[in-house]
């Protein structure tokens, strides 16, 4: 008799809550909330849709538990629900809410010394809010999930339901867009004017339905 | 469009592994600060992790179940073999050759092998050919009366039948 592992993979502890344990899934719960959270809120720009969602997803996976391939990467399999629980959410609001975050550097979930916290803080403002402000939903959730959830394109293509070389072209599209967004902004700071403006001029556009590709 | 397919190429390149160090090229660069950087992203509600597992011990997961037999699967495969059964008799029906009455008559009256009987065999022979060959040199004045003569053997024949219907237990 082996030992049970003690710090077992996502894969892991998915194949043994698809085999009844409930200890696994809450595991699994506790280390995929957050990251579902974080997802889902750059989407909906709301924290009580985003929780209402991430709570969906979660249990949905769990009623489907059975139908989980347990040669796929839970992690694939996850956010991909979660993108269709947002499409959803999308199509029966309409209009995505226009909340801001009212995020503040306590928010931050980051353990780096104080030190770091401003410099970490006007980086973050630069790339990702710029990325938020400039990049449709497609292009957003691909490099998300590239960067922050370090998933490969395979999982990528799996997750947006787009073949490999698509996800590969939106990626490259992605990083142009937002490599000539972030230089006019840091143009823009040189000048004098704001870096950032405090409400995105394209986020308006994109909080139109027409506008929204998923 | 060679500076592009190369952004490209560069691009793909950072899809695969990323930059051992942050280089002088844009695509570089931004690849190096976008994975440096930490979104800005509200934590989830506390509650969050407690209100999942409520609904989740409340829900019942769909247990795996082996390979069980539902008629239902065999629908489309049955109405499939009956359409193309139905479709190869209509193909097969009409060139099917035509069966001669006189092939039905041997193969019912046909007891034994040609070479067992072969006096029989040239006796039948002879006979139809006899037949044949009556049939077509006669005139019509011969053979008018033999119509009466037929109509005769069958009324006997009908009677023959009906007597030996009637005679049954």
């Amino acid at each position: 008799m082996t030992a049970p592992d003690p710090n077992p993979t996502d894969d892991e502890l998915a194949r043994q809550a698809r085999a009844g344990s409930l200890v696994a899934f809450d595991e699994l719960v506790a280390r995929f909330e957050v990251r579902l959270f974080r997802f889902l809120v750059q989407g909906t720009r709301n924290e009580t849709d985003a929780a209402e969602l991430t709570q969906d997803t979660l249990v949905t996976a769990y009623q489907k538990l059975a139908g989980y391939d347990p040669a796929r990467s839970f992690a694939t399999w996850v956010f991909t629900i979660a993108r269709r629980k947002q499409i959803d959410f999308f199509r029966h609001h309409g209009v995505r809410r226009d909340h801001a975050l009212g995020i503040t550097a306590d928010d931050l979930v980051d353990e780096a010394d104080p030190g770091r916290l401003a410099e970490q803080a006007e980086e973050r403002d630069r790339v990702w809010d710029c990325a938020r402000a400039s990049l449709a939903e497609l292009p957003f959730q691909a490099l998300w999930l590239k960067y922050n959830e370090d998933l490969s394109v395979e999982q990528i293509a799996a997750v947006l339901g787009r073949t490999t070389i698509h996800v590969k072209v939106i990626l490259f599209r992605a990083r142009a867009t937002l490599a000539t967004a972030l230089a006019r902004w840091e143009r823009a700071a040189d000048s004098g004017r704001p870096a950032v403006p405090a409400a995105p001029p394209i986020t308006a556009r994109r909080m139109a339905p027409p506008a929204l590709t998923l | 469009m060679k500076t592009w397919w190369t952004q490209y190429r560069r691009s793909r390149q950072l899809d695969e592994a990323p930059a051992p160090s942050a280089g002088r090229e844009p695509l570089e660069q931004l690849d190096a600060r976008l994975r440096r950087a930490r979104p800005a992203t509200p934590l989830p509600p506390p509650g969050l992790h407690d209100a999942i597992l409520r609904r989740v011990r409340r829900v019942e997961p769909a247990r795996e179940v082996g390979p069980s037999f539902n008629p239902w699967r065999l629908a489309f495969p049955a109405l499939a073999g009956a359409c193309g059964l139905v479709v190869l008799g209509l193909v097969i029906w009409p060139s099917r050759p035509p069966v001669s009455p006189v092939v039905v008559a041997n193969a019912s009256a046909w007891s034994g092998s040609p070479a067992a009987d072969p006096l029989l065999s040239q006796a039948g022979t002879a006979t139809l050919s006899a037949g044949r060959r009556a049939a077509s040199e006669a005139p019509a004045a011969v053979l008018a009366p033999l119509e009466r003569e037929m109509a005769l053997f069958e009324s006997d024949l009908r009677q023959a039948a009906q007597l030996a219907m009637a005679s049954l237990p």
